[in-house]
């Protein structure tokens, strides 16, 4: 007899925790509706179902492109580099680039006079680099060209980390840099960067950090 | 505060804007300045998104770039719930991965090292 009270308990627990599940609830109004000849409920649940449904646009975060410029390597003359970029905008402020690019170098002074020694071979001399930067868009906005022409832009900067391939060695690469984004069309853009990529090198004899500029303009579409 | 109707993937995806108007910007981003302002009730079609933006165009074929709190929280003609998809904060809190980077100076090699975590 002890154990009455146990039992009451437990089936008020039981039966309480039956009304909560949500299916009991669903099988219920199934029940309803199929007509079944259960006693009229004295409150009539009035909970509207919605029915969620996610709105998909086509997202164009990603903005793939290439560029063109010159590359100034240190040391070793100024010539044409290419290359592409890939960026993935996070939000409108920061974004995150990948960058993959070849030039190829001249020669340094020593090299110059007849019967100097060289110092690279011919495939040694060609500059190969890749890296990862985030970016900042500084100072977005319209860009007026002209009175009549006004396009959305922005000014940003980068800051990255990569590698450069260069007289036969692979040399950890810091890249820091500025550029302009004018969006021409609704999903093209064109790009105006400068950017200095340092590495150390001992090519000439002592290890130093060089300065390496390179001036590209880009053109870029938003996916 | 919007809604949307798409009845396959492809089809345009129109909203009823229910704030009381929303900006249309001239480009994905607060510093772009605002050309149009749309009123409630007004049908609009969704057309891209970048980031937090959505490129949107009325049925007068003006067109701009509404931030997406503008646009969530609104319902459908039907009256269904509209969840668009964002990059903002909030999307991210589910992430499964993440990376990170680690620059140092080796100075017994005399090279600037890099570690990817």
């Amino acid at each position: 007899m002890d154990r009455r009270p146990h039992l009451i308990l437990l089936i008020v627990a039981v039966a309480s925790s039956t009304l909560a599940a949500p299916g009991a609830r669903a099988q219920d109004q199934a029940e309803a509706a199929g007509g079944s000849a259960q006693a009229p409920q004295v409150v009539e649940p009035e909970v509207e179902r919605r029915t969620v449904k996610p709105v998909t646009v086509p997202t164009e975060n990603f903005e793939i492109g290439a560029f063109v410029g010159i590359a100034s390597i240190e040391n070793f003359g100024s010539n044409v580099v290419y290359g592409s970029r890939i960026a993935y905008h996070f939000t409108e402020d920061y974004f995150a680039e990948a960058i993959v690019g070849r030039t190829e170098t001249g020669k340094t002074s020593y090299e110059f006079p007849p019967g100097a020694t060289q110092l690279l071979t011919d495939g040694q001399r060609k500059l190969t680099y890749g890296d990862l930067s985030v970016g900042w868009n500084v100072l977005p906005g319209e860009v007026f060209l002209g009175r009549e022409r006004a396009m959305p832009g922005a000014l940003y900067v980068t800051s990255g980390v990569g590698i450069t391939r260069f007289g036969g060695d692979d040399r950890f690469t810091a890249s820091f840099g500025a550029g302009l984004r004018l969006l021409v069309s609704e999903s093209l853009a064109v790009h105006v960067d400068a950017r200095d990529r340092m590495f150390k090198t001992d090519l000439l004899g002592r290890s130093q950090v060089t300065h390496n500029l390179e001036f590209t303009i880009s053109l870029t579409a938003f996916l | 505060m919007l809604a949307v109707a798409p009845a396959d993937a492809r089809a345009p995806i129109e909203v009823v804007v229910k704030d009381a108007y929303i900006d249309l910007h001239t480009g994905p981003g607060r510093s772009y300045p605002v050309t149009f302002a749309v009123e409630r009730g007004v049908t609009i079609e969704l057309l891209r998104q970048r980031t937090d933006w959505i490129e949107v165009r009325t049925a007068r074929g003006q067109r701009g770039w509404v931030h997406r709190s503008q646009l969530e929280n609104t319902l459908t003609p039907e009256g269904n719930e509209v969840h668009l998809s964002g990059t903002g904060p909030d999307a991210r809190t589910g992430h499964k991965w993440e990376a990170g980077l680690a620059v140092g100076d080796d100075k017994e090699k005399d090279e600037w090292i890099a570690d990817l975590t």
